[in-house]
């Protein structure tokens, strides 16, 4: 399953400020940590592509 | 106590110096075309008897060719000319290229609009990293197809893998460089290729972005793996890729003359006066001959019963003591052969075919699966109420 990609988003001064990114799984749960576009997600699979720390 | 007492010098006066000589070959004061051919002669002599160099190049360049060789193996020596190239033209590039991710397309720009054969240049450095792709798969191919990545020769074969590997990667890190879009979103889709691979993958595609993200450091880090690490790794590589292969040519040389290998040969019974008599070299220079044989002639001997390898006298019978044929040269003997046995009703050596049947079975089976397995037809999702058209688009 590819993460949806989602970004924090802030209004500070009637802007709107782009956070960190985040991704959600196929239930539109959040992850804590981005992941890459072909990293699966969901059941066993989501172990074979441990999260990385930020940098 | 007693004076101790130094030998004398030996003379000087009948063995002039380089360089020391007060008169030509006429008797005549030297002029100064003398003096200009003597500097030269004096300047290399000089160097050669502080270096010795000149025994390195005699021994280099008029070492004994083994039978058999012809164009393709120059293959190897060509991908290193184009990886020499490719360093020349890549220094003269780093002089103007900036790696910064405002000024990187710029400086691109500089060098092939502005710099004086900065086009050139670039153009050759472009081209020649094609090039290099295309002959180390041509020199690979050789060597598969003329068996040379065998026995003793598998270290080899592994190390010109490994270098395989780093020109791929040499390729990948230099597409970045321009900071176009087109080398923006290939180096892109390039890293999460990387990423997709389970485990490693996402370490391996936060080593290359320096980050979860593409940021101006990713620029940065293709440039120094790009400029410093990969080439330097490759030029190491290359070094261990020739040092056993000159060992090997040397030893094929001392047994074409009779004499017993002094390298990697050496106390294998290949050696020897007896030794050159059971290599069979190969005087033909055919390429598309050597690949139809090895593919055919392990079949049709098969069928015929007659042995591929005759290492016993000339009627076949096996010689006291014969050395299996893993233990030859195979690229100068031509076929695919590998795990010899031994026919239990003839005694002879036999080789199993299954190199080149395991190649030909992929080249059949990929054709076979291309011919069955015909892609899903996708068809264009056209807005309700228009007729939806059957050509094959992907929107």
């Amino acid at each position: 399953m590819r993460p949806l990609d989602r970004f924090y988003t802030r209004v500070a001064n009637r802007r709107v400020l782009v956070g960190a990114r985040y991704s959600l799984d196929s239930h539109f749960k959040r992850f804590p940590h981005p992941r890459d576009p072909s990293n699966h997600l969901d059941g066993l699979w989501q172990y074979l592509y441990p999260s990385r720390p930020t940098t | 106590m007693p004076k101790l007492k130094l030998p004398k010098p030996p003379p000087r006066h009948n063995v002039p110096r380089p360089g020391t000589t007060k008169t030509n070959g006429n008797g005549e004061k030297p002029g100064v075309k003398d003096r200009a051919a003597e500097a030269g002669i004096a300047t290399v002599g000089w160097l050669d008897e502080r270096t010795g160099t000149g025994p390195f190049l005699r021994g280099f360049l008029y070492r004994k060719v083994p039978k058999g060789t012809n164009w393709f193996y120059t293959l190897g020596s060509a991908t290193m000319f184009a990886f020499l190239s490719q360093a020349v033209t890549g220094v003269f590039l780093a002089m103007y290229y900036d790696p910064n991710p405002t000024k990187a397309y710029d400086s691109v720009h500089h060098i092939t609009n502005d710099v004086w054969l900065g086009a050139f240049v670039r153009g050759m450095h472009k081209w020649g990293s094609t090039v290099m792709v295309l002959l180390v798969f041509l020199h690979m191919g050789r060597t598969f197809f003329f068996g040379a990545y065998k026995y003793p020769r598998e270290l080899n074969w592994l190390v010109g893998f490994v270098l395989l590997l780093l020109t791929m990667l040499m390729s990948f890190t230099g597409y970045l460089l321009p900071f176009d879009q087109r080398s923006y979103w290939a180096s892109i889709v390039g890293i999460n290729l990387n990423s997709s691979g389970p485990i490693v993958g996402p370490y391996l595609a936060d080593f290359l972005r320096a980050g979860s993200e593409f940021s101006s450091v990713t620029l940065s880090r293709f440039y120094a793996i790009h400029m410093l690490l990969i080439p330097g790794a490759i030029a190491a590589l290359i070094g261990a890729h020739l040092y056993p292969r000159r060992e090997a040519r040397d030893d094929r040389a001392a047994m074409a003359q009779g004499r017993e290998g002094q390298g990697t040969l050496q106390g294998r019974g290949l050696g020897g006066a007896d030794g050159p008599a059971n290599l069979r070299h190969s005087s033909s220079s055919d390429f598309a001959r050597r690949c139809v044989a090895s593919v055919l002639r392990p079949r049709l001997a098969r069928f015929s019963g007659r042995p591929r390898i005759r290492l016993g006298d000339a009627d076949g019978r096996p010689r006291e003591g014969a050395v299996p044929p893993r233990l030859l040269h195979p690229e100068v003997e031509g076929g695919s052969r590998s795990s010899p046995t031994r026919s239990s009703r003839t005694g002879r050596w036999r080789a199993s075919s299954w190199p080149s049947s395991s190649l030909m079975s992929i080249f059949l089976g990929a054709e076979l699966g291309r011919r069955l397995i015909r892609p899903p037809r996708l068809t264009y999702l056209a807005p309700s109420g228009t007729s939806s058209s059957s050509s094959s688009c992907c929107a």
